[in-house]
């Protein structure tokens, strides 16, 4: 009997063992990527928000295209220029590929990025490939829930400007809109262009 | 009242936290009825299974997703403090009986008198095995490469945080049992052994944790934290140290109580045990009293 229990309780033991490693290892079927990798891990590609042109937008709006989203606010002080600038600098590197690729700016900032105000932010730093999206408070919050994305508004100081701080990743969805990998502040831009390339190439089916 | 409103909003709304709660908390009124429940174990569950509710299903939920150390807050009362408690108000008899008559007949008699059902539960039961799912559970959702896919995915972390649940009952179910063994499951000085055997690894999981001088858990800097004004390396070390002191102490609580129970059911075990001398020992009570 105690034997018996003894053999169960490892093979219990086994079980937790092998469920972990299937965790980490199904995501390295070939090459392991250089950005963190969330196959399967994450939604795919859904909202409804209205883009800088006022127009309405869907996840559905981005199929067929590779999509960089990033969550960020037009008074942001330098976290989101250098993120920008950095994705840029991806797009330089994709050359031709870059044609099927979209930079994607959700605001977290609904109250004063109007689409006027992200229309002249976003399309500053690319009026081609560059897009900003906003949308109704609730409609932000859902999104960012979504992905996990933690936001929230600072203190205002006397002229009544406040900072929003928020999550700094870079979410990469592929043509299908499944999210594939998070780029963060860490990664090189060879990383990431390197691997959004992959992106491109392969979409998952 | 209306900012109350707001924290109780959940985060993320889950029909199974509503309805397993609702069901357990009909039960419980419906059955404390008819069993003799008292007053203190009437606090004591309510207290418990209002603590995991919070835990599970209210705007909180925002911060235990987005802070290290919140997140640990949230697994010790997920894996602690609920169960604990709920263990504590001794709530089987009134759960029981809470449940109609004929459908314990029809259900719940033949479900646990199934071959496989009773195999289950003396598996789990097993105190090297409630032990070892105990911490290991803790262990397991605290590795990094776990931890990051769990704060990611929305099923992995529901799954997660039910893990906890489930298990804590499970564990303080068996420790805190104040019966003789048998009916309860393990002989109360091995009880008081269970318990003790779950503290060094919490101890030492909460050290590492807290003496770790790099990022364990980069999952909370890229997602973004809620509370800003505490930088990453204080909040993994407030996490840890919540494992480390509150975690542990915990279990020196159920020690405690364990042993309390033991003494009271020394001489009554005694006679037990005399009992036992004139027939046969059976053998179930002694494969619990080796494993």
């Amino acid at each position: 009997m105690a034997l018996l229990s003894l053999y169960n309780a490892l093979k219990r033991m086994l079980a937790l063992l092998l469920v972990g490693t299937v965790l980490t290892a199904c995501s390295h079927a070939d090459a392991p990527w250089k950005l963190t990798d969330v196959s399967g891990h994450l939604p795919d590609l859904s909202f409804d928000l209205t883009d800088d042109n006022g127009q309405p937008v869907t996840g559905h709006s981005f199929e067929g295209q590779t999509t960089l989203v990033y969550f960020g606010y037009t008074h942001c002080p330098d976290v989101c220029p250098e993120t920008m600038a950095r994705l840029m600098q991806v797009l330089q590197q994709l050359g031709p590929e870059a044609k099927d690729v979209r930079i994607v700016f959700i605001t977290v900032d609904p109250a004063r990025d109007t689409p006027a105000a992200l229309h002249a932010y976003v399309r500053a730093f690319d009026a081609e490939h560059a897009i900003g999206l906003t949308g109704t408070d609730s409609a932000v919050e859902g999104i960012a829930k979504r992905y996990r994305v933690a936001y929230q508004m600072e203190k205002r100081d006397a002229k009544g400007a406040y900072d929003v701080t928020h999550s700094s990743a870079v979410y990469i969805f592929d043509s299908h809109g499944h999210a594939r990998l998070l780029a963060t502040e860490t990664d090189s831009i060879d990383a990431i262009a390197n691997d959004v390339r992959r992106v491109v190439e392969s979409p998952s089916s | 009242m209306s900012s109350l409103f707001y924290w109780l909003e959940p985060w993320e709304p889950s029909p199974t936290v509503v309805i397993a709660v609702l069901l357990a908390a009909v039960l419980f009124a419906r059955g404390a009825r008819k069993a003799r429940v008292s007053i203190a174990r009437h606090v004591s569950f309510w207290f418990g299974l209002t603590a995991l509710y919070v835990a599970l299903h209210t705007r909180l939920d925002y911060f235990f997703e987005h802070e290290f150390f919140m997140h640990r807050l949230q697994h010790l009362v997920l894996h602690h403090l609920g169960p604990f408690f709920i263990a504590l108000s001794y709530p089987g008899a009134a759960l029981r009986a809470g449940i109609p008559f004929s459908w314990r007949q029809r259900w719940l008699k033949p479900a646990l008198e199934k071959p496989s059902a009773r195999m289950a539960l003396r598996v789990l039961f097993n105190p090297i095995v409630a032990v070892t799912l105990f911490v290991g559970l803790i262990y397991f959702w605290l590795l990094s490469p776990i931890h990051f896919k769990a704060m990611l995915d929305w099923r992995l972390y529901r799954a997660m945080n039910w893990s906890m649940v489930i298990d804590g009952l499970m564990f303080w179910w068996l420790v805190l049992d104040s019966r003789p063994a048998p009916p309860a499951r393990l002989a109360p000085g091995l009880r008081i052994l269970v318990v003790i055997a779950a503290i060094p690894p919490q101890i030492m999981l909460g050290a590492y944790i807290f003496f770790t001088p790099h990022e364990l858990y980069p999952i909370y800097s890229i997602c973004g934290r809620a509370f800003t004004w505490i930088s990453p390396m204080r909040d993994q070390q407030i996490g840890g140290l919540l494992l480390w002191i509150p975690g542990s102490m915990m279990s020196v609580i159920g020690a405690l109580i364990a042993i309390r129970h033991w003494l009271r059911l020394s001489t009554r075990e005694r006679l037990v045990s005399q009992r036992m001398k004139g027939v046969d020992a059976k053998p179930e009570r002694v494969a619990v009293s080796v494993g």
